[in-house]
């Protein structure tokens, strides 16, 4: 059994740390020391809410020992793919690219025509760079350039062509009305959008 | 991804209003102090309110509040504007215009000063955002950075609101989403998306000056800000000893990167603790476990809480909605109950 000393630590991190012991391959109870009783309370709500048997013994008033044993059941399932935070706490530095996330239709502070050639300019140079990004993702009125009507289309088709993701947020697709006006990517949630970018190796924000 | 520089947030062991001391806790410790009677104060510490109002002539008060905390986030700047907007916000809840702030520092010596000085620009940059005038401060060397504001504020006679005096009927207005103690526990586990944290900076930066504002003209019975004892805590301070609240479960407002990350455990202390002070008096078991830690969640510089008439709650909705998108009506106030909070 894995001895965890979570002494001095504050919630939730004596819950991060029981999970990741508890979802090691072979692992089946951990022990967990904590100073407060919320932290037990804490535990207790995670244990019982993954059908784990949970048991703990009060040292001191400020010391408490946490017993919790899978009993056969399944390890954590919150450590899966299908979201942002789980792929950080198994991976550590989860990997995969850059991401390039446009949130306006204009680069810069200044001049709005000024922006508008500067982003055009942008991401006619991603389709020019050596490794291509990995996403480049659209929200807000970042997805104008998105649409038939914008002069950047050419050169996203040019970034999918090179393989490169193109994600538009459905929300802003949906709140400025371009849903029949789309011309390249795809349209994902936000869940989507913030697992990509937390996957992301680097993030660049326009 | 985006990686903050995490000086701040090693430097201390609990943040935001999630170090403050438990509602019953403070309660048992305040029953013990002795009560000086002045006529003139006219909100004090034994009615539990956001701040204190004391009577200067017949048509003016004084609202007066102190609020610091340790930092909640890495960057300096965020976190002066946070402790900033958080303490103005009790002038606003009790129907105020703050007027004057006074800087409260604890600082350690050996840390960056630079640091300090981004805090203390972000909390000017906030005070002169509500209009009011930074007049001094106190500061001192401790082991870990606090940073807050005492403030005063004025208020007429008859705009005083209290957040206890709920009329049955009435529908409650929250201004900001639930979640901030979640996001900022999972920045501190190293466990949060960016997106989150940005998402709870945004609402923890945001004033309740605009929603404050936008209250007067309606009929309002009762206000409070949402902060450390999460909105159930507050809600059963808004009900005191004369009415019950029915949530709507299915309004309420929230970072959704919160209620996952509620989903997977990832709880503070200070939301248990809130979750022990209701023990018995709303019965949660009913709803979704991430709902239930959302109602619980200890927030920095929350929402404002507001009680009006239902005739006029959907233009007040709209009103404050122009400017904070989050807001919605999540619940009525009814006749007493067994059970002080419902949800319908």
């Amino acid at each position: 059994m894995k001895i965890i000393d979570a002494l001095g630590k504050p919630c939730p991190v004596p819950v991060i740390e029981s999970k990741k012991a508890l979802a090691e391959n072979g692992a089946d109870s951990v022990s967990v020391k904590v100073d407060n009783f919320a932290a037990v309370q804490n535990l207790e709500k995670m244990a019982k809410g993954y059908g784990y048997e949970f048991s703990y013994v009060e040292k001191a008033a400020d010391s408490y020992e946490v017993a919790i044993s899978k009993g056969g059941k399944e390890r954590p399932h919150e450590i899966s793919s299908d979201n942002t935070t789980s792929n950080v706490l198994q991976n550590g530095t989860a990997s995969s690219g850059l991401a390039v996330v446009i949130g306006r239709d204009t680069m810069g502070k200044g001049a709005d025509e000024l922006g508008k050639i500067l982003v055009k300019g942008f991401i006619y140079s991603l389709t020019e760079l050596p490794t291509p990004p990995k996403h480049v993702i659209f929200f807000n009125s970042g997805v104008f350039l998105t649409s038939a009507e914008s002069n950047t289309i050419d050169d996203l088709k040019k970034l999918e062509e090179k393989g490169v993701e193109v994600l538009i947020c459905g929300t802003c697709v949906n709140f400025y009305n371009l849903q029949d006006k789309l011309a390249v990517g795809a349209i994902v949630n936000m869940y989507e959008i913030a697992e990509r970018m937390a996957l992301a190796s680097k993030t660049i924000n326009i | 991804m985006k990686q903050a520089s995490s000086s701040l947030l090693d430097n201390c062991t609990s943040g935001g209003c999630g170090a403050k001391i438990g509602a019953g806790e403070l309660s048992k410790l305040l029953a013990g102090l002795p009560v000086l009677h002045d006529e003139n104060l006219i909100v004090g510490y034994d009615s539990s309110d956001d701040a204190a109002v004391y009577k200067i002539s017949d048509k003016s008060y004084i609202v007066a509040t102190a609020d610091f905390f340790p930092p909640m986030v890495n960057d300096p700047m965020s976190f002066g504007k946070i402790a900033a907007a958080n303490a103005l916000s009790d002038i606003y809840a009790m129907g105020g215009k703050p007027i004057t702030a006074l800087n409260l520092v604890c600082f350690p010596q050996s840390m960056d000063m630079g640091i300090l000085r981004e805090i203390l620009q972000g909390g000017a940059e906030k005070v002169a955002e509500a209009s009011a005038v930074l007049a001094g401060g106190h500061s001192i060397y401790d082991k870990e950075p606090k940073y807050g504001l005492a403030v005063t504020g004025i208020v007429e006679n008859d705009k005083i609101i209290k957040n206890d005096t709920p009329a049955i009927g009435h529908k409650l207005i929250l201004t900001k989403p639930l979640g901030t103690g979640l996001v900022i526990a999972a920045l501190r586990g190293g466990v949060a998306s960016t997106e989150a944290v940005d998402k709870a900076v945004a609402t923890m930066e945001r004033l309740n000056k605009y929603a404050a504002e936008k209250m007067q003209g309606f009929c309002v019975s009762a206000c409070t800000d949402i902060t450390g004892f999460g909105l159930l805590a507050h809600a059963l301070e808004m009900a005191s000893d004369k009415v019950s609240i029915a949530l709507y479960p299915s309004e309420i407002p929230y970072i959704k990167e919160a209620y996952q990350y509620a989903d997977e455990y990832l709880v503070t202390a200070a939301g248990q603790r809130n979750r022990n002070h209701l023990e018995g008096k709303a019965d949660v078991n009913g709803l979704p476990f991430a709902l239930q830690e959302l109602m619980f969640d200890p927030q920095t510089s929350g929402g404002l809480l507001i009680c009006v008439s239902s005739e006029q709650s959907d233009d007040l909705l709209a009103a404050i909605q122009a400017d904070d998108l989050a807001a919605r009506i999540i619940g009525e106030v009814v006749k007493r109950e067994s059970k002080i909070i419902l949800f319908q």
